[in-house]
This record gives C-alpha cells, sequence and structure tokens, in this order.
C-alpha cells in the first residue's frame, strides 16, 4: 500500500514538474515579437584599367587579358649616327612606349613591369635584350624612373592622380648588349624584326605595402623623407655623397615613421657627424655606408640619432659600414647581418637611453681603435646625469674581432654588455648572461652558446 | 572495447575532425584575404625594326664577321704576261679585295691582313690603293689593311660605301727555280659593327 501511494505522489510530481516547464517554455514564446531585416550597404570601389599601345583605342585589360602593341622608337634626344634610325642592334637602346589609363578606379595602383621571354622565329635567344630602364610619367608630372626591385619595375599612382583621371605613360627602354658575335650577326642578316613582350600588372595598392619611393638624379634623399608620409619603402637608385659637408654639423633627416631605407646595393658616404640619420621603426638595409674622418678621427659611416623625444625601433641589416655605428638616444636598436669595423673608436657605440641588439654580422677592431663596442653607462640629459638601461647592449650572435682590444669600452661612465651567444676572438666568459657557456672552439675563437 | 569507449572515440574524433575544418576555414579565410585585391594583367609587344647586317666581300655573302678568302682572289698579271696564264718571276700585277656593305644599316670596321706564307716568297705586296687606283700607298710590313665604312646618319650604306682595295704585287727578275704548283694568298678579314 505505501509502495502505491509512493509510486503515486511521483508520478503527480513528474506531471507538476511537467507543466511547470511547458509553462516556462510556452511563456517565452508567447510575447509580442517583431522581426526584420537590416541591409548593410557598402558601395565597391571602382576598378578598370585600359592599355594603350599604337592602337587608336584603348584596351579594356581590368575584364579580361589582353594584349597591345607599341613600336619601339629612338631615344629622343639620344643620337646615334651608327645605327640606322629606328633600328635595334647591338649597343642600341630603342624606347618603347605604353599608356596606362585607371579612369573610373578607385584605389591607389601599384603598376609591375618585366621582360617576357622573346619568342621571335628565326631569332636566336643568345643575343642578350634585356630592359634597361623603365620610366614612369603621369599627366602633367615628370618622368620618373620605376624601381627595380625582385626583378620587376614597379611604379606607383596615387589614390588621387587615379581618382583624377590621370594617365600614366610608360617608356621602357630595351637595349640590346654588345655581346655574343654569332648570335647577334646571325639576327642582323636573317631577322628583321623582333617582338619583344613586356608584361604589365596593374595592382590595387593596400596600405599594407608601403610606397615605393626612388632616390635617383632628379631627387634627393631629404626632400623625399620630408614629403612622404608613414609607412613607405625609399630606394636609393644612385650612390650618395656628403663628403663635402661640415664633420659634425648633425643634419638630421628625419623620416617618418615606420619607414624603409632600402640602399640597393648603394653607398652613401660621409663626414663623421655630418649626416644623422632619424626615424621611429626606421629600418635601413641593404648597402654600405662609408665614414670620413672628423678631426678628432672619428669616422662613424652610419649615425642613427634622435635629437628629440626618444624614439623606438631601429633595425640595420645587410649593411657594411666603414667606420663604426653609432645610435643616441633610440629606444630598441638591432643589428642584423652588420659588417663594420672601429678605426680610431669604436665598432658599435650607444649612449643616451640607447638600447642595443647585435643579432649577427661581423665586428672588427682596427690597430687604432679604443675598444671593439662603447656603451655608455651614464649621460647628461639637460643638465641632469641619467642613467642608461644596466641591460641595454645585448649580443645574441655574430662574429667579434678585437684584435687584442677590449671587447667593451672601460671607463667610469662606461658599461659592458651582456652575452647570450656569438663567437669572439677572446674569452668572453665575465659577460655572459646566465646559463650560457663561452668554450673554444679549437681555431683561436671562443664560442658562447 | 566497450560501448562507452567506442562512443568516447568517436566523440574524440568528431571533435578532431571539427577542429581541423575550423583550422582549414580560418587558413582558406586567411589565403583568401592576403589574394584579395583588384588585379589586372596584360602584355604590350613592343616592335623593333632588327637594323640589317648585310656584307659581300668579293661578291660572295659573308655569313661570319671572321671569313677567310683564298679561290675568291684572282691574281691578274700587268706586266710581262705569260701566254699560259702562270705567274712567273718577273712579272708585276695586282689582285682586288672588295668590301661591298650595300644595305647593312649599322657602321662598321675591318682589317684585311693578307698571308703570303702560301705564295713564292720572292713574291712581294709593294703598294696598295682605295678605290681611287691612282693613288698608291706602301703597302705595311705587316700586310694588314684597317678601316671604317660610317652609316653617318643615313638610313642604310649603298653601293658607293663599298671599299675596293687593289694591291700590287711584284716577283722579282731572279733565276731561281720552284715547282709550277696552285700557290695560295690568303685574306683574313674581320669586319665588325662599330659601337
Amino acid at each position: 500500500m505505501n509502495n502505491r501511494k509512493s509510486k503515486v505522489k511521483s508520478k503527480i510530481i513528474l506531471l507538476i514538474i511537467i507543466a511547470t516547464l511547458i509553462a516556462i517554455i510556452s511563456g517565452t514564446y508567447s510575447r509580442y515579437t517583431s522581426t526584420g531585416t537590416l541591409n548593410g550597404k557598402a558601395t565597391m570601389a571602382k576598378w578598370s584599367i585600359k592599355l594603350k599601345g599604337d592602337e587608336a583605342e584603348a584596351s579594356n585589360i581590368s575584364s579580361a587579358s589582353a594584349t597591345v602593341e607599341t613600336t619601339a622608337q629612338t631615344v629622343e634626344g639620344v643620337s646615334n649616327a651608327n645605327v640606322s634610325a629606328g633600328k635595334i642592334a647591338p649597343g642600341q637602346t630603342l624606347v618603347a612606349t605604353v599608356e596606362v589609363d585607371p579612369s573610373g578606379s578607385e584605389v591607389a595602383i601599384d603598376y609591375n613591369l618585366e621582360l617576357n621571354s622573346i619568342s621571335t622565329e628565326g631569332f636566336n635567344s643568345t643575343s642578350n635584350i634585356a630592359i634597361s630602364r623603365v620610366t614612369g610619367t603621369v599627366d602633367g608630372g615628370t618622368e620618373t624612373n620605376a624601381a627595380l626591385l625582385g626583378g620587376k619595375y614597379v611604379f606607383f599612382e596615387s589614390l588621387e592622380d587615379v581618382l583624377a583621371n590621370k594617365k600614366v605613360t610608360f617608356k621602357t627602354y630595351i637595349n640590346w648588349a654588345n655581346g655574343d658575335n654569332v648570335a647577334d650577326t646571325e639576327n642582323g642578316m636573317s631577322v628583321d624584326e623582333i617582338v619583344v613582350p613586356i608584361g604589365i600588372t596593374a595592382k590595387q595598392h593596400l596600405a599594407s605595402d608601403g610606397m615605393l619611393i626612388s632616390v635617383d638624379a632628379d631627387n634627393s634623399l631629404e626632400e623625399i623623407a620630408s614629403s612622404i608620409s608613414e609607412g613607405n619603402m625609399i630606394v636609393l637608385k644612385k650612390d650618395l655623397d656628403y663628403s663635402n659637408l661640415t664633420a659634425n654639423s648633425y643634419n638630421t633627416i628625419q623620416f617618418p615613421d615606420d619607414t624603409v631605407l632600402n640602399l640597393d646595393g648603394k653607398t652613401i658616404t660621409s663626414v663623421n657627424g655630418a649626416k644623422l640619420y632619424s626615424g621611429n621603426n626606421l629600418k635601413i638595409e641593404n648597402g654600405r655606408f662609408v665614414g670620413l674622418a672628423d678631426q678628432w678621427g672619428r669616422t662613424y659611416g652610419l649615425q642613427v640619432w634622435n635629437m628629440q623625444e626618444k624614439m623606438g625601433n631601429v633595425e640595420i641589416s645587410d649593411v657594411v659600414v666603414e667606420g663604426g655605428v653609432n645610435f643616441y638616444n633610440l629606444e630598441n636598436v638591432v643589428l642584423k647581418n652588420v659588417t663594420t669595423n672601429a678605426t680610431n673608436f669604436y665598432a658599435v657605440y650607444g649612449n643616451m637611453y640607447t638600447t642595443i641588439t647585435i643579432e649577427s654580422g661581423e665586428y672588427t677592431c682596427g690597430d687604432n681603435a679604443k675598444a671593439l663596442i662603447g656603451y655608455k653607462a651614464k649621460d647628461t640629459d639637460g643638465g641632469v646625469e641619467v642613467t642608461n638601461p644596466s641591460n641595454g647592449l645585448i649580443i645574441t650572435g655574430g662574429t667579434f674581432i678585437t684584435n687584442g682590444k677590449p671587447l667593451f669600452h672601460q671607463a667610469a661612465d662606461h658599461q659592458n654588455g651582456i652575452i647570450y651567444g656569438g663567437t669572439f676572438d677572446c674569452d668572453v666568459t665575465a659577460y655572459l648572461a646566465p646559463g650560457k657557456t663561452c668554450t673554444p672552439n679549437g681555431s683561436g675563437m671562443w664560442v658562447v652558446e | 572495447m566497450n560501448l562507452n569507449e567506442r562512443y568516447y572515440i568517436s566523440a574524440r574524433n568528431k571533435t578532431k575532425k571539427r577542429y581541423r575544418i575550423f583550422i582549414i576555414l580560418v587558413l582558406l579565410l586567411l589565403f583568401s584575404l592576403t589574394l584579395a585585391r583588384y588585379n589586372s594583367t596584360s602584355t604590350y609587344n613592343s616592335k623593333m625594326s632588327v637594323a640589317k647586317w648585310c656584307i659581300k666581300i668579293n661578291d660572295v655573302e659573308i655569313t661570319q664577321n671572321i671569313e677567310s678568302l683564298s679561290d675568291e682572289i684572282e691574281f691578274i698579271t700587268v706586266e710581262n704576261k705569260s701566254e699560259d696564264d702562270l705567274i712567273k718571276a718577273g712579272q708585276k700585277g695586282y689582285f682586288e679585295i672588295n668590301i661591298d656593305p650595300q644595305y647593312t644599316e649599322v657602321s662598321l670596321n675591318y682589317s684585311i691582313v693578307i698571308d703570303t706564307s702560301e705564295l713564292p716568297e720572292e713574291i712581294e705586296l709593294t703598294k696598295y690603293a682605295v678605290n681611287d687606283f691612282d693613288t698608291k700607298i706602301d703597302m705595311p710590313s705587316n700586310n694588314t689593311l684597317t678601316g671604317d665604312i660610317l652609316l653617318d646618319g643615313k638610313t642604310s650604306l649603298e653601293d658607293t660605301d663599298a671599299k675596293t682595295y687593289r694591291i700590287y704585287w711584284e716577283w722579282a727578275d731572279e733565276d731561281n727555280i720552284i715547282d709550277i704548283k696552285n700557290y695560295k694568298l690568303k685574306a683574313n678579314i674581320i669586319i665588325k659593327q662599330e659601337i
């Protein structure tokens, strides 16, 4: 009997629970509701590229790949009495002109141009025919060299110019180098005309691409640095010579944030202290600096200084610097694959709050050097003595040749660096980071790891 | 393996699969984002006329820039001609080398080296003349003649730009006995585009 009562009770409780649940569920559904749809509208930026060669009408290449033709001409103002006008021969350059019309596009554009394979029938391709130069002229502007990067000629058209429907005229200078006589003679005897195909790509420029600016005969590094916005790459197309400037005149080239200065294999020569480079998140890469001595024998070929607020993040990579590198008031300097030497002072010198990390490269002392590396412990900032970071100089890799000189300059206001890695021509146990070892490698060097 | 274990393994595999799909989707999204920009490619064909190279020497078309001529050079006797047309001691004469660059569209320079090593040593090259046969010039001791033919702004070289070298020889009248045979005179001619 009790069991039966208990079972009934359980069932009633279960029913109550179910009913409650149903009530709760129906309660959540039984209300006024209204549903609508929100349509987010965005207007798409347009894209329209037309290409025009010899034809009367331009071809629209934005919707389908098209090929246009252009007849190469004798370079204006360049006379060669030894080759029939308008003809190509060994040692001769002709120019092919096309016009790109981005009218209707609503984005900034990067143009890439490159030579494709010559497949003219009967042409002996051993003959060396190549692009020697590409220039771009935006309507109303001046003819500017396109930068050669990664085998392609690169030219940038700003959004402002695109929106103004400004066309770009590209001149492709095609040169037949004087090389293989057999192939050249064969072509001269048997080929009347060759067709040199140039690939051209127009692509939307993204902010992350940065802008490419060439420093060539018609402009200067200082002018460009002062005229551009953040996040661009400046490419040198010629050597720069500041050797006639006054030593220690501290002419500063101030780069906008996130600038990359790519020397593209070129050389910048300057007297110590005549040219300073400054910029936040500045990268300097791929070239050579030559330092000339001031009256005290200082020869720093590259000096990155900030004379105002402290700036952060400077990366120097793949450069050769004759005479040493010098840094002032920078938060985080990184040296990668830098080859430099100390002549009368130091290969690397840092002061005024600067922190430096040497990751790789080769650093060498000359006979008259004071030490391989100098790093200030104390400085004076506006008359007030300041203490620089005790861990402000870090070595994680590279090869260091002291030639018997001190690795770190020893003085009351200088301090040592901390070594995590690298190869040295002396025992550097005294400077090791915790947990690191310094071991002779049997070839006269010590390895830290 | 019991039911619970099978369920657990199956559920775990499903979770792993969902995870993998999610990662693939994220990767695809990132990949598409890197490619997501307007991009148009085309080609423009630059047509270039090739400057012609067209050289004949003694009416023979030259296919390379170095040519050695022998059969094309005819010895002409002007003094003491013999009835049998053989070249003999006591004779004088000349031979000609003609460089015809008609239709060539570049300037050129040339050198002519006369090789007499296979001639009787008694034969001597004495003088030469270029186009104007009244003006004779002493033959250089190294038997080498050089010159150029310039386009000088013209569209192409013409037949009037051809150069004919008349080179005079003499065989001293001596009583040397030599074999009668076909001796050879060779002219090594190098013609190059003037860069």
